[in-house]
């Protein structure tokens, strides 16, 4: 009993002590963070000045060295670097051209590169991580080896941020290097490697013709929709390519792609897979036709307001507005017996804000309806809905 | 008189063991949270997740709010929801067949007309009564029908949105602005992940303006307050926890992405039940098992969504034994699961704690204060050792929610002020007199009534945010 009760007289004042101690460490911390927060406070003021004079005076062809030194001077406490860091990384995300070339070498001079080039070599992955990621806003050419190598790892966090530094960069060679078989970066998801691909600032088009093209559908795949997102004409007529792609992976992003980019010339080939049979090429091919804008397209879209899949109905309604001159298209729609058809495209109208539009301009007092606001007139009626002015 | 003194012991030792292996768990919890918070925020500070907010590459979200009799916080909720820093999102207000205004003020407030969206029935949900929409705020549908629950009102959402990835939040609930980029970073990064949860803070006392959080502040009520301290520890060191064994059993109702196309394929919301948040969580799990498919369900511990806490008793004992009522029922379904290998660590971990410890918990320790008078009176018991057992619980329970302030404050550090930090303290240590016991009693209530209380929500009174500020 003596030995029980001892062993939990000991549990108590141990655990008092650690809640005691866990209390002290918290204020300690609190104040250690409030004498922090107005030390950071008025240093940045002081370092940001510095640096908007600074990019004043580089703007204006002036001599900056001074400046430079006073940096460095500052740039020698951890907090003064991530001060400067974040202010110059702001100034180099914003602008372009020789502006920016001169600030990354600033970052060079500072030796912002050369830190966070050491950082590469520690231990901690996220501390690389967040290396990768600033050597890629600084812009500097000087770790693209290193970036490369850390490239080899199968850490998510370490493996993005690189690939995305090397794509900042924008050194053409390295980031074709990075897509090679030995850096796997197809560990990375769809969306990530979309966002690195819009994210290249070096010879994109030049960049896009290769990968479009590479052997890898996935990879392939992805660079033919990140050509879409960025509207690169000049490998139009490589997406085209890929229009008829016995892939699934790339048949569906050319068909984005082409649509994104409004190059007429793939109209044909896009109605041609409104016979698609997977449902989701029918469907892409829809919203890719409104995209695009092609002429003509809208008679083949009315057939496919007929098609089976909710998607590819809802997606065809939409692009048959997009196209204008619907009137046509969708009379023949309303007069006819398919009510899926003619709730998907009602839907689109309404969306668009067509059915005020019309309700407003037709001329219902003299009961003098347009063929197309009568079908309307009647479909809406049928459904208990008014077509009124407001 | 042995039979009844066999009966004391061996509960009293009993209770030993139950509260050691509690306290043993609650404290590996701490220590696998601490860690894995600590790999979040440095992953955040390599993260550049802020480009993502403005990416056409980010995957759309249909925000579902379903809404009953909510017409005191809707519409600033609404209002809030608009002004979400992302790039492609729709809101799908659900009016689950309020009885007050809230459809006229939703109506009013956004200028929105009936239209007749066709709606793709992958879910069966009661009937649908209209739609509404207004073509210049392109982005804002409310669905009207008949009364059918929560999960049938949140079926009936998922029915009406159309992107890949839909987030459900609670009517009564505001998200920071960032809350929507951060929560779907796990499905960008990982195309496994069908769903994943964020913390739900306490928004009392908070100052609220144009549906955001300008600054956060302890709320003035004692029973709001303590709540503050039960949520830094539910979510900071619970589910956090539970994240990092791969275990996560409950995304709260309150603020949850999922996958779209997973949750329609595991049949969408269950109704007739008060816990659907987490009995939907608990089936996806179940049935990605089953059919041996790679998935991730995740807990991000910073998307922050605020909500109102109950400020009285009588909403905090509704809301309770709700909860209670929801865990057992969600428990109750998936039994099969219990002590399963086949399901891993959920079968032979996460599914016996919440069986044991979390359903069964409030009835141990009731039973505790009521055996332990008797056995006193019985004189079986020893007083000092009593005492001394009574103490050291209770200083563990401190350790534990101080642990969880601690972790706030080193993450992401929201209660500012000094003074606030203090009465966070404060109330992590007088918890443990009074309101722990009133919420254990509220969850036994649960229990008992269960049958009673299985489908049948409750009503909770919600105050307006911009009255909540004064």
């Amino acid at each position: 009993m003596l030995i029980a009760e001892k062993a939990v007289y000991g549990i108590l004042k141990f655990l008092i002590s650690f809640l005691l101690l866990l209390y002290v460490y918290l204020v300690y911390e609190k104040l250690k963070e409030i004498v922090f927060e107005s030390r950071r406070k008025k240093e940045s003021s002081v370092i940001n000045g510095i640096i908007d004079a600074l990019f004043v005076k580089l703007s204006n062809s002036e001599n900056i060295e001074k400046d430079v030194v006073d940096l460095k001077k500052y740039a020698k406490t951890f907090t003064g670097r991530e001060i400067a860091a974040e202010r110059l990384m702001g100034y180099i995300e914003l602008i372009r051209g020789d502006l920016r070339n001169a600030l990354s070498r600033i970052c060079e001079e500072l030796g912002f590169v050369d830190y966070e080039m050491a950082n590469l070599k520690k231990r901690d992955t996220f501390r690389i991580a967040l290396a990768c990621r600033r050597l890629g806003e600084y812009r500097s050419e000087k770790p693209l080896e290193l970036l490369l190598d850390k490239l080899k790892t199968d850490v998510y966090e370490v493996k993005y941020n690189a690939l995305l530094a090397i794509s900042k960069i924008g050194n053409n060679e390295y980031f074709l290097k990075a897509f090679s078989q030995e850096y796997k970066v197809q560990m990375l998801s769809e969306r990530n490697l979309m966002e690195i691909a819009n994210s290249f600032e070096g010879d994109k088009a030049a960049i896009y013709k290769k990968m479009i093209n590479h052997e890898n559908e996935y990879l392939s795949s992805i660079f033919i929709r990140a050509a879409g997102n960025d509207r690169i004409l000049e490998v139009s007529e490589e997406v085209g390519r890929h229009l008829a792609s016995q892939s699934f992976l790339r048949k569906i992003a050319a068909i984005k792609a082409a649509g994104q980019m409004g190059d007429f010339r793939h109209a044909d080939k896009i109605i041609k897979e409104l016979s698609d049979p997977d449902w989701r090429i029918r469907a892409v091919a829809a919203k890719s036709l409104g995209e695009l804008g092609a002429p003509g397209a809208g008679v083949h879209l009315k057939e496919a307001l007929k098609d089976s899949e909710w998607w590819v109905r809802y997606n065809a309604a939409f692009s048959i507005i997009k196209l204008g001159n619907y009137e046509d298209v969708l009379e023949e729609i309303f007069s006819g017996r398919d009510e899926f058809a003619k709730d998907a495209a009602f839907y689109a109208l309404e969306t668009a804000g067509l059915i005020k539009e019309r309700a407003s301009a037709s001329d219902l007092a003299s009961g003098n309806l347009k063929p197309f606001d009568l079908k309307l007139k009647q479909y809406m009626e049928k459904k208990g809905l008014q077509y009124e002015h407001n | 008189m042995s039979i009844i003194r066999d009966i004391v012991v061996y509960f009293n030792f009993f209770i030993i063991f139950y509260v050691l292996a509690i306290n043993v768990i609650y404290f590996l919890q701490l220590m696998l949270s601490a860690f894995s918070l600590s790999s979040y925020i440095r992953k955040m500070m390599s993260s550049d997740y802020r480009r993502y907010t403005s990416s056409i590459n980010m995957i759309p979200i249909s925000v579902i709010v379903p809404a009953y009799n909510e017409e005191n916080t809707l519409v600033e909720n609404v209002k809030s929801l608009l002004e979400l820093n992302y790039p492609l999102f729709e809101i799908v207000v659900v009016n689950d067949g309020s009885t007050d205004g809230t459809l006229n003020k939703i109506i009013e407030a956004f200028n929105l007309k009936r239209i007749s969206q066709p709606i793709r029935v992958r879910l069966k949900t009661e009937p649908i009564k209209g739609v509404y929409k207004n073509p210049e705020l392109f982005n804002l549908t409310v669905v009207d029908k008949e009364n059918g629950g929560k999960a049938d009102a949140l079926n009936a959402g998922i029915n009406a949105s159309i992107y890949p990835v839909f987030v459900s939040i609670d009517a009564d609930s505001i998200l920071e602005s960032d809350s929507l980029v951060r929560v779907i970073m796990p499905f960008i990064e990982d195309s496994r992940t069908v769903a994943a949860g964020g913390i739900v803070r306490v928004a009392n006392g908070s100052v609220i303006e144009g549906g955001l959080i300008r600054e956060v502040k302890l709320p003035k009520s004692r029973l709001a307050c303590f709540q503050v301290v039960e949520y830094l520890r539910a979510f900071l060191t619970g589910r956090m926890g539970w994240d990092a064994l791969g275990s996560l059993l409950i995304i709260s109702g309150a603020f949850g992405a999922f996958d779209r196309e997973a949750v329609i394929g595991a049949g969408g919301y269950a109704r007739g039940t008060v816990g659907e948040d987490m009995e939907l969580v608990v089936r996806l799990h179940r049935k990605m098992r089953e059919e041996k498919r790679l998935y991730k369900i995740r807990f991000i511990p910073d998307p922050v969504c605020w909500t109102q806490a109950p400020e009285n008793l009588k909403d905090l004992k509704t809301q309770r034994r709700r909860w209670q009522v929801g865990l057992i029922d969600s428990l109750f379904r998936h039994k099969k699961m219990l002590f399963n290998p086949t399901y891993g660590i959920l079968g032979l971990y996460a599914m016996p704690y919440f069986f044991l410890f979390e359903m069964l918990g409030p009835v141990v320790e009731i039973s505790g204060y009521l055996l332990i008078p008797a056995a006193f009176f019985l004189k079986m018991i020893d007083v000092r050792f009593f005492l001394l057992f009574l103490t050291i619980s209770v200083i563990y329970g401190v350790i534990l929610s101080v642990g969880a302030i601690l972790l706030e404050e080193y993450t992401f550090n929201k209660y500012r002020s000094m003074k606030d930090f203090i009465r966070l303290v404060a109330y992590a240590v007088l918890e443990n007199f009074g309101y722990r016991q009133l919420t254990t009693a509220y969850r036994v209530l649960g229990t008992i009534n269960y049958k009673k209380h299985k489908s049948r929500w409750g009503s909770i009174k919600r105050k307006s945010f911009i009255d909540s500020n004064r």
